[in-house]
């Protein structure tokens, strides 16, 4: 079954234009000038309930405008959406029941009273019997180590601390699809992992779907099996982590350090005829950079071998989710893939 | 039922969060009082030079004043649009809002709930019995029953009339509403409309209604039968404003929702 | 540094003008409020040709050029001080190399040389047509008033300074500033001329600085106030501008301290 069903969903603002200067600004003030913007432009995906899909784009790319079209904020322009059985901003009142929403920008709780007021209010406000409450708040609270922060205003809380209480607030009613957005933004390592951890263990236990929008790539290596990309409007990779990485690794990068001088003309030599390049900052340090498709022994086999090399050290570096992330945002596309390394050309070396 | 029981959760919560700032508490009820003090000193002040208002004497102008008091405090107590645009648009607490599954306007309403208003109710219902008392109005049975339904009438009119300023904030990009403007002209509908223009009554009665906060209906108190029709009308343009206002707001939510900020 | 300042006017000005709706509207609204009291004055009048001083003509004459000083003066420096001690930015102002208070002295201005230009003009103009308003022919009475009217707006813009800067002091100053507001239109004479106020409470007007944002100014506008009384006033507006310039210096220097000691 399908938690979220996304099909050629856009949204089109009409953006207003300020001509410059003084005269623009009178000018202004009697016509308005509009740009059409397409902030989501013909996105379709679909997500298993269950999973947790990490959600990614540049400042810009829709991400925002996805989610609150997800959440029943924003009216589509086009397109249809299904959400735990609900279309969103049609039934708005009713499907917002079962979905749990976290801005990480914005508070929703109430800034003077103590945590536990704006838990009660909440309660209240989302019609959770009693029981089912204080049996779920128990839980959050001692998972997620508030005990004492609960009757502290939310004034006086740190961000690390005021986040694990918007997550509780956002979670007390036990949605069965939770949206994150940027829920990590500005926190420590220490409470980024508390937080990974805590969602893990929610995902395992309750079955909750998650969607998360990120800037921080580590939470959608700690939390995701899946992601999906976007650019300008458009979602330009969906799938696996794993195949992201293997599909636009640059390779991996072997760094040697020698003991007596090595041109790179030599190792250039020892090489040829398989596809790698070589760069150097002196005669005794070199770095291969070894395409996904090719394996890296065989490069290792060639030099290692030789005795006029004594190597002294010996470096093997995998490409990060950062590095393919930014490459594939400087391409612009996924689709427009180097060509290093296909599925099948995977398959063969492996 | 759930709503009500909403209302209950969020006086609690309004309790608690002035319980912390106690002297500011004081401080909004005795400026609250303050505001009112001032605009009865220019009834005073007026009535200093002269004996009758268009027809009307001192202590039935002050009676309007208190009668004007009554919704006036209940609206401010229970309607509070004043930094909408502001906190819900400028700032994005919309968006939190339409997350809850409850009506988004009362939510709002219930997010910035003022009970101190009421203060001024009881101040008004004061004043009435004063200068009740002072023009030897007897009170009748059925005072009580269309005092309530008058007062509350009016103050739906301010609730009408208000919702709909407010959701022009959904179209307009001006952080600071017009709304503020609005205050002034308010208080015109406390003094006996019939001293103004032809053009200006019309406005006060039939486009913005404030003469129906003040002088319409509190004349039937005063047996003032020039205006005795316009008194009842009053519960009607309560339902015709309400409707006018939560239409708009409906339509400018979704816009909001079609155009997102 | 004081073309930085200047730019704060200009900046301002520029944002002004993109508030169409209030601009719009702001207009229609302010000859309500003229129209209501020109036809509440009339009502009192009746026959009488003088009341506290004022014929009936000059009485609409002050109300319409009362209604359009306020046009000019009025600003919200009070709600933006208290906003941005109340959401901390007033912090990041601090680090920044200019007076904070000058910078909103120069916001305010900017806003005032917008309403002046294209609310307070126009108004005016539309007030003429609409009412029996007197314009002075004494050419002295026109610069008195509009020298007059600059420093209405500084006495105006120093009160909601202080208002604005008691955020600091209390954890909402928002019934303050509402209060403020009532009671500067009451006292500054905008609702009532100060002469017509009862004995007792005039003479205790004439202490307070309210007096010097719309009464002062507007009797030089309807003659009231002639020749050397021109200056007399005027005088009165300087001591309360420098006299206000105190309780802001000492407000500021504490609401640093306090900043500094307690973060705010």
């Amino acid at each position: 079954m399908n938690a979220i069903e996304v099909e050629h969903l856009s949204k089109v603002f009409k953006v207003q234009k300020n001509r410059g200067g003084l005269k623009g600004a009178l000018q202004d003030l009697f016509s308005r000038q509009y740009n059409e913007v397409a902030a989501v432009n013909d996105i379709s995906f679909s997500i298993p309930a269950g999973e947790i899909c990490g959600y990614i784009g540049e400042n810009g790319a829709g991400k925002s405008t996805t989610i609150k079209m997800l959440t029943g904020i924003l009216v589509p322009t086009s397109g249809r959406l299904n959400v735990g059985g609900y279309v969103p901003h049609e039934e708005r009142e009713k499907f917002v029941r079962n979905i749990g929403v976290v801005f990480g920008q914005r508070s929703q709780l109430w800034w003077d009273i103590g945590v536990i007021e704006s838990f009660g209010l909440l309660r209240k406000v989302y019609g959770v019997p009693e029981n089912d409450y204080k049996k779920r708040l128990d839980e959050l609270v001692q998972r997620l180590d508030l005990g004492e922060l609960l009757s502290r205003p939310v004034r006086k809380l740190s961000l690390g601390q005021r986040m694990r209480c918007e997550l509780v607030a956002a979670l007390l009613h036990n949605p069965s699809i939770v949206f994150l957005d940027e829920p990590t933004i500005g926190l420590d390592i220490i409470v980024k992992t508390e937080i990974r951890e805590f969602l893990k263990d929610m995902n395992r236990q309750h079955g909750t779907t998650i969607l998360l929008t990120t800037h921080d790539l580590q939470d959608i290596e700690a939390l995701c099996s899946r992601v999906i990309m976007l650019d300008e409007g458009r979602v330009i990779y969906d799938g696996g982590l794993d195949t992201l990485k293997t599909r636009w690794g640059q390779g991996t990068r072997v760094t040697f350090q020698f003991g007596t001088a090595c041109p790179l003309a030599r190792l250039r030599a020892l090489t040829e005829g398989v596809d790698i390049s070589w760069t150097a900052d002196n005669d005794l340090h070199a770095e291969a950079l070894v395409p996904g498709g090719l394996n890296v022994s065989d490069v290792l086999a060639r030099v290692v071998g030789q005795t006029d090399i004594p190597i002294t050290d010996i470096k093997i570096t995998e490409t990060t989710t950062d590095e393919i992330v930014r490459q594939i945002y400087r391409t612009g596309s996924a689709a427009a893939d180097p060509g290093t390394g296909t599925e099948s050309g995977r398959n063969s070396h492996a | 039922m759930y709503y009500i029981g909403l209302v209950f959760e969020y006086l609690k919560n309004y309790m608690k969060t002035r319980l912390t700032y106690r002297a500011d508490f004081w401080v909004e009820v005795i400026s609250d009082l303050l505001m009112q003090a001032s605009n009865l000193i220019f009834i005073f002040v007026v009535f200093g030079h002269t004996n009758s208002l268009g027809g009307w004497s001192e202590a039935e102008v002050v009676f309007v004043y208190g009668f004007f008091m009554v919704p006036f405090g209940l609206f401010s107590c229970f309607v509070n649009l004043w930094n909408f645009s502001d906190r819900y648009i400028v700032k994005g607490e919309m968006d939190r809002i339409l997350t809850r599954p409850a009506y988004n306007l009362f939510q709002i309403f219930l997010e910035n709930i003022d009970p101190p208003g009421l203060i001024g109710s009881l101040i008004g219902l004061v004043i009435m019995i004063i200068s009740g008392g002072q023009l030897g109005l007897e009170l009748l049975w059925w005072h009580i029953p269309v005092l309530l339904l008058f007062s509350i009438s009016a103050m739906l009119i301010y609730s009408g009339i208000y919702i709909t300023l407010t959701s022009l904030s959904f179209y307009s990009d001006s952080p600071t509403g017009i709304i503020p403007l609005l205050y002034n002209i308010q208080n015109y509908g406390r003094y006996p409309v019939t001293i103004y223009n032809r053009a200006i009554q019309f406005l006060l009665t039939w486009i913005l209604p404030f003469a129906f906060v003040g002088v319409y209906p509190a004349s039937l108190f005063l047996g003032r039968e020039e205006m005795l029709h316009m008194a009842w009308l009053t519960p009607v343009m309560a339902a015709v404003f309400l409707t006018i206002g939560l239409v708009s707001w409906n339509v400018g939510v979704k816009r909001y929702r079609g155009a997102g900020s | 540094m004081l073309s930085a300042y200047t730019d704060f006017i200009r900046i301002r000005f520029l944002t002004m003008l993109a508030y169409r709706v209030n601009y719009y509207s702001g207009i229609l609204i302010y000859m309500l409020n003229i129209g209501v009291y020109y036809f509440t004055w009339q009502a009192i009048y009746g026959d009488r040709g003088e009341i506290g001083g004022f014929t009936a003509s000059q009485m609409t004459t002050y109300i319409a050029v009362s209604w359009m000083a306020r046009a000019f003066y009025f600003n919200n420096l009070d709600r933006e001080i208290a906003n941005d001690i109340r959401d901390g930015s007033i912090a990041i102002q601090f680090i920044r190399p200019y007076n904070y208070l000058f910078v909103k002295m120069m916001q305010g201005f900017g806003e005032g040389l917008f309403r002046f230009t294209l609310f307070m003009i126009p108004g005016m103009l539309l007030a003429l047509l609409l009412f029996p308003v007197r314009l002075p022919s004494d050419p002295a009475a026109w610069i008195g008033f509009l020298v007059m009217l600059f420093f209405s707006f500084l006495i105006n813009s120093q009160l909601n300074i202080l208002t604005g800067l008691m955020a600091f002091f209390v954890e909402n100053n928002e019934g303050m500033m509402r209060m403020k507001r009532v009671i500067v239109d009451l006292f500054s004479g905008l609702v009532i001329p100060i002469s017509l106020f009862p004995g007792w409470l005039s003479s205790i007007m004439q202490w307070l600085p309210f007096q010097a944002i719309t009464y002062l100014p507007g009797s030089v506008f309807t003659g009231r106030t002639q020749g050397t009384g021109i200056l007399e006033v005027f005088g009165i507006q300087l001591i309360w501008f420098f006299g206000l310039l105190i309780p802001i210096f000492f407000m500021w220097r504490a609401a640093r301290k306090r900043l500094f000691v307690q973060g705010g």
